[in-house]
């Protein structure tokens, strides 16, 4: 099939863009289109309408997805044709030129059902594909089967797709090894084996464990029986000999009681009751008895008691008496005591007086009193007195100090000398201060002028070339570094041209050395014919023939000539053998014509180098001349410095190293001036200092030139003159201050003795009264004191008086109650004295009442005494009636017999306690058998048998059933739990569907790994298989195009086996060696890729419809040579299968016009 | 009136097969099935409140040697004992092999029927009398049948037998006989068992299958339960079927020629099964997907099958309740590789190799040498009868040719398209 017409209606940029594919063989169509012209969207275009549109697709910016349409028209190797496009649509996406759908089917004779996969992998390739093809061959080493299979089918990848396939295998299973899925999932299944077989439950393990359950159960029921039995016999026993003891005590107690005969039952309080009636007569009479003596004893002590009821009934009086007769007392006692301290005190007041005024008796002293309320005043006035006269010693004190001062400071202000002005010396003194430490600065910028002169000058002999001082240096006229750089830049010119010249000399002699053994070696291989012979050889020839004609035609004699000719063989023989020998060199000049052009091209080629040669040579002479006079300049340039100059790349650097130099001894030479300037400023200075110092007197001569030493010295001049004037300012504060003391002295003094004056009238009032004159201030405080002393004493000897008086008033009315009282009551102690009438009138008191208080005391214990006595004799009645009671209850008749009653009642009543107590402990120990039943079977038993009995049957419970029993329980318990656990349990179960499970994994995984596996061996079988059938006619094509398309770099391929034996491809060079895959460039394997894939294209040929090849701009990594082969392999092939080219390199349309050969077409987009 | 369940094939603690786990898998809903069903059986007999159950055999698997089985058996005859229900067993031809039987005490409302010669039970109270037989060995060639009594007309005749009759696929001839030899007895009702698959053989008398109760694997597909039969004045009034399954086992075809996209597949798939549930009366289902029809993406499915098969797990599994128990892929080319194999191409080179490659078992061994060595590392399980290791029947030598053919055809030419 072909394509004769690509019509893309509306597809992407295009609209009705046509591209008449119509030639007259199938044909090379080149489709070019610059970037974005739609290159890739007509090939998009194509595929669309061979096999339908994309559901997406990227071509609709232009035309909307139901607008999209191409069409075009195919013809098959039969002349069939088809004209039809193509829309987007699902279904009826083919239509005829007139719109009308058209059968799906309508397109298959010309598609040969190839699928739309197939078609692209096998009648497409694109420049990825074929370098990938490249790399798939490289990579497989070029085992021919592989490669060619992949070329066959248009594939590049198929040792991917097996080791897919063998990895997928080997992930499902593997021989040895856990981690596969079937691996993993037989081992789970034998687990689970595993598990069932642990867990499963057999019929014969249950029943056996059933039996003995069963067994067991049974054995400890029949046990569980005897047990009772025998605990029922023993527990029998057991009571019986505890009840033996008490069966005999009730029996002895129930004969005890006969023994007792008839008996009054007593109330059982009784004999209490009697025992209480007793005690209560015993006590009631011994009380009766007790209380009469005592009544007795009372009455008397009573009647014996007597005393004054009078005295008792005045007993305050008496009290009241005795108090005051204390005062009276202490009255007679105070009395002349008093009396003579007031006859002293009036004694001592008359004494004062007549300190103070002896003229006046003490009767009169009372004109004196108004005085002491003047003693205040007095007082007042004596201190002011006091310090008015401080006021005025003070006063005078002072003024007499001023005077003194005033005098000594007018002497020493006279002594003093006069103060100098020095105002001009202290302003050239601050001018001096400002230039700062300038002698020290001064010597430090010297030094280091000296030691950077020294330096320099070091540098500068270093450097070299050049000597002289540092001035010289400084004016020295040096080239410009442009000049010298002018120079560098010129030699290495001049160095480049002759290297230049060199190589150029070099390679020519190279070459001349080739050609020559090039020649050589033409030369060894023959002579070679040259033209020259071929004429020297047709000149003689035509001698030859010459001389023939002569002896011919005319006959002529040429024998000498022929001698000459040939002196070997006669003329003809000769001329032959010239026309054997002109054929053979014009023979062998076309013949070896390569030979003949190689060895004329060498020998052209000897020449031209020599040539070469002999110009460089000529080329060489000039620079040297050049070089000479570029010295000679240059030493010119540095003749005015008188130096001889090294390179000017090494002047260069002294120049460089030399400004640097200049640059810093500039530095020091501009220092050293303004060390210079300072100096003179110095100088200044100091002259104006000393000229100062010389106005003030100041004469010191001062040596050297430092201006520091001066200007201390002037410093310490105005110091002094400075602290004499303050002197002279202080001395004429302190006269005024001594003037300012002396007049307020004065004033002081005068205030104070107007004060004096005052005062002293007012002192002279203030005595007025006294009657004195002339007394000091401290004699008045003394005469005021003794009058208050005197006054005071004569009130007390007057308070004194008044006290006396009270103590006779009292006595006397005391002495008149007493008086009174005695009468009435003690008339007989009338004549005793007051004192001793009133104290036995106390004592006659003090008896009345303590007779009183007994009596009273008497009556009331008698009184008590008699209702005891009543209370008895009530008693006492009371219990002999109860006594009456007592004996008739026990029916006695008197109460001796009562004792006997009661205690043979009370015995009677402990036997019958005495057996119910053994009845009830009976009771208990038979359990509930009756104690009568009791009786009667401890009536049957042997009671020394008893605890023998009763010890073999404890030994038999505890010894042999009990453990028996309990052995049996542990069975049961341990069976029975046993068979609870086989409840059923569906764990076997589960586990067998777990296995099901893992068995149709493993089922499926298999059936996945027989496949896989399967297809993998297919695959390589039939790669094997397609490389026998295919080797030998596609390797053959496919050896022919890969000389073409390599330009004969190679000249075939061949089928080779490796090193394994396994068949591989190696290429042939022209010269018959080989070449591996591995051993070609990447370009070499492309094109051995590309040379597969049309040799199996070709190849199919023979046998199939052809499709058009799709080629997508597979050229672009080809050089322009092999890019024109593989053009004119396509254009080839072309003549027989369509190829449809695109590709957007111009190119690549340069190259297919100049395509001689096949039908090329070019259509640009 | 009286009513009564027939039951047969319970094979309880068989377990499910072909079901391969997997995350999703409603693994605890399905755990014992059987016995599920089973017990789904004794809740029925107790709702309903029947007068007996006729169980017609293979109450175990044959080779079943759990005693939990069987005490778990008993448990569950018991609750009918208590519920005052009277059980009836034949042992059938796994049962006679099967240790369990022989040796389970039974609870006092169940009657085994001797496997000396034929037994008949009376029930007097409802005027009904059962004629049964049990197998003594696996393999019972005779013919029971014929030493079965004759019916007895003051009683509701009831015969058990566990029989292919005159032969049933997929299942053994055992106890062979023909309609007519059951006819002839003039029994009122004839409860079979043995075959798995629900049959009424018969309306007059009826002679039923009732099926098993719980589907075990793929070939067992459908409802399975019990008959629940009532029956008034000696007559029968009605015959039930009753569901008991826990899991029910469907295929679903789903045709795939209309899908052109992926999407289009899922959609498919998805209302697929969603049909299934929903005419699955809320059961879990293992569902085989059958894909079938000629479509455009199938080679795409051949290329990644267990991707897809993963693919449609997920589906099932977001619709849960589904247990996919595997997809057969049966898709078909638009345009058949025959097509394509007309051209000369190394592909078709291939196509045609693939066609005439013997694929017997032996050659296959000798064609992947591996696979010998797979073969002894297996479980014997695996190499049942039923499914063999290497299944040579020619179905499956195609559908393995074919699937070899597609997974080749996709992987050389998707691989090229995926570059």
């Amino acid at each position: 099939m072909r394509m004769k017409r690509f019509d893309m209606k509306a597809f992407g940029p295009f609209t009705d863009r046509i591209l008449e594919l119509d030639s007259k063989k199938p044909g090379l169509h080149i489709i070019f289109g610059a970037n974005e012209a739609g290159k890739s969207s007509s090939l998009r275009a194509l595929k669309a309408l061979l096999y339908g549109f994309q559901q997406r697709t990227s071509d609709n910016f232009i035309h909307a997805n139901n607008q999209l349409l191409v069409g075009g028209f195919l013809e098959n190797q039969d002349g069939r044709t088809i004209s039809f496009q193509r829309r987007k649509k699902r279904k009826a996406d083919i239509i005829d030129e007139e719109g009308n759908p058209l059968d799906p089917s309508a397109l298959a004779p010309f598609l040969q059902g190839v699928e739309p996969e197939i078609f692209e992998s096998l009648y497409g390739i694109d420049h990825g594909a074929l370098v990938r093809g490249g790399e798939e061959i490289l990579a497989q080493k070029g085992e021919v089967g592989q490669a060619l299979f992949a070329a066959g089918a248009g594939l590049s990848s198929l040792r991917d797709v097996i080791e897919q396939l063998e990895k997928e295998a080997s992930d499902l299973f593997k021989a040895t090894g856990q981690l596969p899925e079937i691996n993993q999932a037989v081992k789970r299944y034998k687990e689970l084996q595993k598990e069932i077989k642990a867990v499963i439950l057999s019929s014969k393990e249950w029943k056996d464990h059933q039996k003995a359950l069963k067994s067991a159960e049974d054995e400890r029921a029949g046990l569980e029986m005897e047990r009772v039995a025998k605990t029922k016999e023993l527990r029998r026993l057991e009571r019986l000999a505890r009840a033996i003891p008490e069966i005999g005590t009730l029996k002895n107690l129930r004969e005890q009681l006969k023994a007792l005969g008839d008996v009054i039952i007593l109330p059982t309080d009784f004999f209490e009751r009697h025992n209480q009636v007793s005690q209560e007569i015993r006590e009631a009479r011994s009380q009766l008895e007790r209380d009469s003596g005592r009544l007795k004893q009372l009455e008397e002590k009573r009647e014996a008691i007597s005393f004054n009821r009078d005295v008792l009934d005045q007993a305050e009086l008496v009290d009241d008496f005795h108090q005051r007769l204390g005062e009276y007392r202490k009255g007679q006692k105070d009395k002349p005591e008093r009396n003579g301290m007031r006859i002293t005190l009036r004694k001592e007041a008359a004494s004062l007086l007549k300190q103070v005024r002896p003229d006046l008796s003490l009767e009169n002293v009372e004109t004196l009193r108004p005085m002491l309320s003047k003693k205040r005043t007095l007082q007042t006035l004596s201190t002011k007195y006091e310090l008015i006269n401080q006021q005025l010693i003070q006063a005078e004190k002072n003024k007499k100090e001023a005077d003194q001062e005033l005098k000594e400071t007018n002497k020493i202000l006279a002594g003093m000398p006069e103060i100098l002005d020095f105002q001009d010396l202290q302003q050239a003194i601050k001018l001096a201060q400002k230039v700062g430490q300038i002698d020290e600065q001064f010597e430090k910028s010297s030094m280091e002028v000296e030691e950077g002169k020294k330096i320099c000058l070091a540098e500068l002999k270093r450097i070299g070339l050049w000597a002289g001082n540092l001035n010289e240096l400084m004016e020295l006229s040096l080239p410009l570094s442009e000049t010298v750089n002018q120079f560098e830049r010129d030699y290495s010119n001049l160095a480049d041209q002759k290297r230049g010249l060199d190589k150029d000399r070099r390679n020519a002699q190279t070459e001349f050395k080739n050609a020559k053994s090039e020649i050589k070696k033409v030369e060894y291989a023959g002579e070679i014919p040259s033209e020259e012979e071929l004429i020297r050889t047709r000149e003689r020839r035509e001698q030859g023939w010459q001389l023939l004609l002569r002896q011919w035609l005319s006959q002529e004699d040429v024998t000498e000539e022929s001698e000459a000719y040939d002196p070997s063989q006669p003329l003809p023989d000769a001329y032959e053998g010239q026309v054997g020998l002109a054929d053979l060199v014009a023979d062998r000049l076309r013949r070896e014509a390569e030979r003949v052009a190689n060895a004329a091209a060498f020998r052209a080629q000897l020449e031209t180098q020599e040539e070469i040669l002999s110009e460089c040579d000529r080329n060489l002479e000039t620079l040297d001349q050049r070089e000479k006079e570029l010295n000679k300049t240059w030493a010119n340039i540095w003749k005015p410095l008188a130096i001889t100059p090294f390179s000017p790349k090494e002047m260069s650097d002294w120049l460089a190293k030399m400004d640097k130099l200049r640059y810093k001894v500039g530095d020091i030479l501009k220092k050293e001036q303004e060390i210079e300037h300072d100096r003179k400023r110095r100088n200044d200075l100091r002259q104006v200092l000393l000229k100062e110092l010389k106005a003030l007197g100041e004469t010191k001569t001062l040596a050297g030139e430092e201006l520091g030493p001066v200007l201390v010295f002037a410093e310490t001049i105005v110091e002094g003159i400075t602290s004499q004037e303050a002197a002279f300012e202080k001395l004429k504060d302190r006269q005024k201050n001594a003037q300012k003391s002396f007049s307020r002295a004065g004033d002081d003094l005068k205030i104070a003795q107007e004060a004096l004056t005052k005062w002293q009238t007012e002192w002279q009032k203030a005595l007025s009264g006294l009657g004195l004159t002339e007394v000091s201030t401290l004699e008045a405080i003394d005469i005021i004191d003794s009058l208050q002393n005197c006054f005071d004493k004569v009130k007390e000897a007057d308070d004194l008086q008044t006290r006396i008086n009270g103590i006779d008033r009292d006595a006397g009315e005391l002495e008149k109650d007493a008086r009174s009282l005695l009468e009435k009551v003690a008339p007989e102690m009338l004549d005793l004295p007051l004192e001793q009438a009133i104290l036995q009138l106390r004592t006659m008191l003090n008896q009345a009442q303590k007779d009183s208080t007994l009596y009273d005391k008497l009556s009331e214990e008698y009184d008590l005494l008699q209702t005891e006595v009543s209370t008895a004799e009530k008693s006492l009645k009371s219990a002999n009636e109860q006594t009456d009671e007592l004996l008739r209850i026990a029916k006695c008749e008197k109460p001796e017999d009562l004792a006997t009653t009661i205690s043979r009642s009370n015995e009677y009543q402990r036997l019958q306690e005495k057996i119910s107590d053994t009845q009830a402990t009976l009771g208990k120990i038979g359990e509930g058998v009756p104690i009568e039943e009791l009786v009667r079977q401890a009536a049957e038993l042997n009671v020394d048998e008893l605890p023998g009995l009763i010890e073999s049957l404890t030994e038999d419970i505890d010894k042999r059933i009990n453990p028996e029993i309990n052995k049996l329980s542990q069975i049961v318990g341990e069976e029975s739990a046993r068979l609870a656990s086989m409840d059923g349990s569906a764990k076997a179960a589960e586990a067998a569907e777990k296995m099901e499970e893992e068995l149709a994994m493993i089922r499926r995984l298999v059936d996945r790994y027989v496949r896989v596996k399967l297809a993998s061996k297919v695959l390589q079988q039939e790669i094997e298989r397609y490389r026998e059938e295919h080797q030998d006619p596609v390797l053959k094509i496919a050896s022919k195009y890969f000389a073409d398309l390599t330009l004969g770099s190679f000249a075939g391929l061949r089928a080779d086996v490796d090193d394994s034996g396994d068949p591989i491809l190696i290429g042939i060079r022209p010269d018959g060696s080989w070449v591996t895959v591995e051993g070609m460039s990447g370009g070499s394997r492309d094109q051995l890729y590309l040379a597969l894939r049309l040799a199996t294209l070709e190849w199919r040929l023979e046998t199939s419809e052809a499709i058009p090849f799709i080629v997508d701009d597979i050229l672009v990594n080809f050089d322009d040579a092999r890019s024109k082969a593989t053009l004119q392999v396509l254009a080839d092939l072309s003549e027989r299968n369509q190829v449809i080219l695109f590709t957007h390199h111009g190119q690549i349309i340069e190259d297919a016009k100049k395509i001689k050969k096949g039908t090329v077409r070019i259509h640009e987009l | 009136m009286f009513r009564f369940i027939h039951t047969a094939d319970i094979h309880l603690d068989s377990p499910l097969k072909g079901l391969e786990t997997h995350e999703d898998a409603p693994v605890d809903e399905i755990r014992g099935a059987a016995r599920r069903a089973l017990d789904n059986l004794i809740d029925l007999a107790i709702e309903e409140e029947v007068n007996f159950v006729l169980i017609a055999g293979d109450l175990y698997d044959g080779d079943w040697k759990d005693y939990n089985t069987g005490l778990f058996f008993v448990r569950q005859m018991s609750r009918l004992g208590k519920a005052g229900i009277k059980v009836f067993i034949i042992s059938g031809n796994h049962d006679a092999v099967n240790q369990i039987t022989k040796t389970m005490p039974l609870p006092d409302n169940v009657t085994l029927f001797s496997h000396n010669k034929p037994q008949s039970v009376k029930l007097d109270d409802i005027g009904v009398i059962i004629h049964g037989q049990s197998y003594a060995s696996r393999a019972v060639a005779e013919n029971l049948v014929l030493q079965y009594p004759q019916h007895d007309s003051k009683y509701f005749n009831i015969g058990l037998l566990h029989t292919s009759l005159t032969g049933r696929e997929g299942h053994e001839d055992y106890a062979p006989c023909t309609l007519d030899d059951l006819k002839s007895k003039g029994y009122d009702y004839w409860a079979l068992g043995h075959v798995h698959k629900r049959e009424i053989v018969s309306e007059d008398p009826w002679i039923i299958f009732p099926g098993n109760v719980q589907g075990r694997h793929i070939k067992e597909t459908g409802a399975k339960g019990a008959t629940l039969v009532t029956v008034e004045d000696g007559r029968i009034m009605a015959v039930e079927e009753r569901a008991l399954d826990v899991l029910r086992w469907v295929i679903c075809q789903v045709d795939l020629s209309e899908c052109e996209t992926i999407d289009s597949v899922y959609d498919a798939i998805r209302q697929a099964f969603e049909q299934e549930l929903y005419s699955a009366d809320g059961k879990i289902l293992a569902l085989r997907l059958v894909l079938s029809g000629s479509c455009a993406i199938h080679a795409q499915l051949f290329n990644r099958m267990p991707q897809w098969t993963e693919e449609f797990r997920g589906i099932a599994a977001g619709l849960g309740d589904i247990w996919l128990e595997k997809v057969a892929y049966r898709t078909s080319r638009k345009v058949s590789l025959k097509d394509i194999t007309s051209e000369n191409t190394a592909i078709a080179g291939l196509l045609q190799s693939i066609d005439s490659l013997e694929l017997d078992s032996d050659s296959l061994l000798e064609l992947i040498p591996e696979l010998a060595v797979l073969k002894s590392k297996l479980p014997p399980g695996i190499q049942s009868l039923d499914e063999p290791f290497l299944d040579t029947s020619s179905d499956k030598i195609a559908e393995l040719r074919t699937e070899v053919q597609e997974l080749l055809i996709a992987r050389l030419l998707q691989h090229e398209g995926t570059r």
